[in-house]
């Protein structure tokens, strides 16, 4: 199975470990490689990039390592690649 | 009973891991001279550089405190210095400032020695001499206390984080743990990190002084009325997975392991004591790389995630023509497993869960002392591209 690792347990994003389709299921991993679930990729994601744990509303703080590393710009549903597309930094001027 | 390795001691006690024979020209316009007398004498290493009349304030500073540190550096067994006699540094004087460590330091000048030819007669002589007390130099059991690593992260992207860093981090908390000295960098990767970092500082003076080098660069992007998405993260990371500043500093400062922060030091500065210490400065790996090694690390550790920059091969192999300065380079990407011969330490292995972050660390550790015992890095083996150091600026130049 194609798999993920979530580097905090607050985080509401995972980084993708294998290259994702639409309809994988994926293993979700802890950062000591543990088995910690399991979710669905709504669209292609590739190597390295991340996928939503959860939905985030507009305006949303994304998670990573327990911090926010940036907003959602628009709504994204769990499953989705979060990107430069769909979340901004807080230290950009815009 | 602490680790060790085969290193050269020097007379103020301080531990060399290579034994070169510099050749240091005082500025830019001196470089030429300082390779005409270099070429004579084959064993010598030529470090030209880019100081020129034109640093003013913080920037002339910065630069006087580079070329005595390159030149107290304990990888440098002795230092030529050549200079003309019209220079904002003179050449008696930066080798007074390097011999404060006791090394063997000549000044050579066309003002002192009289004329170009003079100076190149008399530089030929006293550098062949230095070489020759240099081969007489044996390498001495030292405990592993007396290292100083200098650790940069490049190629980034999210793998990054997973692998290359913690390894690297978990190597530097290992030789912290045993006494010796780690440096880190990038004052601009700390954006967004620098809050979970100054958790680890060992006082409030340290933590205030960390937090106003990050406050003070971003009063600087802001002065300048730019945006840092473009540079920070680069697109070669954004590719990589890493979609902003935040999360490429969270991930960058992992390769610092989890030791107390002991200080915050100026670009060329060294630590007055061992442990963890942050640098201030850029990003830009050979100027980095010219900083770490005036703040006396011995060896550079380039933690690379991978990607696109993976496939240049040499590129973690900055700074091109700093032979005094080993660079062990790491890999932490599995999608770039085809480049893993061209690094001295593959951690991809992590990523596909066939070997832990506290295996890889164990491997850098030790890759660390035997290139501290004299074994030669890949980029020592396999490069020898060579161009002038390119001294580190950050305000007016005239």
């Amino acid at each position: 199975m194609k798999k993920c690792i979530v580097m905090h347990q607050a985080d509401t994003v995972a980084t993708a470990l294998d290259a994702l389709s639409v309809g994988d299921a994926v293993r979700i991993l802890d950062a000591d490689m543990r088995d910690v679930g399991e979710l669905v990729a709504r669209e292609a994601i590739p190597f390295g990039h991340k996928i939503t744990l959860s939905d985030h509303a507009e305006g949303a703080g994304v998670v990573k390592y327990g911090q926010v590393i940036g907003r959602a710009v628009e709504r994204i549903e769990s499953g989705r690649h979060a990107h430069v597309h769909n979340v901004a930094s807080l230290y950009t001027l815009g | 009973m602490n680790d060790t390795f085969m290193g050269y001691v020097r007379s103020n006690g301080d531990v060399g891991v290579r034994n070169h024979v510099v050749v240091l020209p005082t500025i830019g316009c001196a470089n030429e001279l300082a390779w005409r007398i270099s070429k004579q004498v084959p064993d010598s290493v030529l470090l030209t550089h880019n100081h020129a009349c034109i640093r003013l304030g913080e920037d002339a500073e910065r630069a006087k405190r580079t070329l005595v540190g390159i030149g107290r550096n304990p990888n440098v067994h002795s230092v030529l210095v050549v200079g003309l006699g019209c220079e904002p540094i003179q050449a008696e004087q930066l080798a007074a400032w390097i011999a404060t460590t006791g090394k063997e330091v000549v000044a050579v000048s066309v003002e002192t020695n009289g004329s170009y030819d003079a100076v190149v007669e008399e530089g030929v002589a006293r550098l062949t001499e230095m070489v020759s007390h240099a081969a007489g130099e044996k390498r001495v059991p030292c405990d592993v206390s007396k290292l100083t690593i200098g650790i940069k992260c490049g190629g980034s992207g999210t793998i990054s984080a997973v692998s290359s860093n913690p390894s690297v981090g978990y190597a530097a908390d290992r030789l912290v743990d045993a006494g010796g000295t780690v440096l880190f960098t990038e004052t601009a990767e700390l954006i967004g990190a620098q809050d979970v970092l100054a958790q680890r500082a060992c006082c409030e003076e340290v933590k205030v002084r960390l937090l106003g080098k990050v406050d003070a660069l971003l009063a600087k992007v802001k002065q300048n009325g730019v945006d840092i998405l473009g540079s920070e993260p680069t697109q070669g990371n954004i590719l990589s997975g890493l979609t902003t500043i935040e999360e490429k500093s969270l991930g960058a400062i992992s390769k610092s392991g989890t030791s107390v922060l002991r200080g915050v030091l100026d670009y060329a500065q060294p630590p007055s004591e061992p442990g963890l210490f942050f640098v201030d400065g850029t990003t830009q790996a050979s100027q980095l790389f010219v900083g770490m090694f005036a703040s006396g690390a011995q060896i550079q550790i380039f933690s690379y995630g991978g990607g696109f920059p993976a496939r240049f091969r040499y590129l973690p192999s900055y700074p091109p023509g700093m032979k005094p300065l080993p660079v062990i380079k790491v890999l932490g990407s599995s999608d770039d497993v085809s480049e893993k011969e061209h690094f001295d330490i593959y951690a991809g292995d992590i990523v596909t869960g066939t070997e832990s972050v506290e295996s890889v660390g164990n491997r850098i550790y030790s890759l660390i002392l035997d290139i501290a015992s004299g074994t030669e890095t890949y980029t020592d083996v396999h490069s020898e591209y060579h161009e002038m150091i390119q001294l580190y600026a950050d305000g007016l130049l005239m």
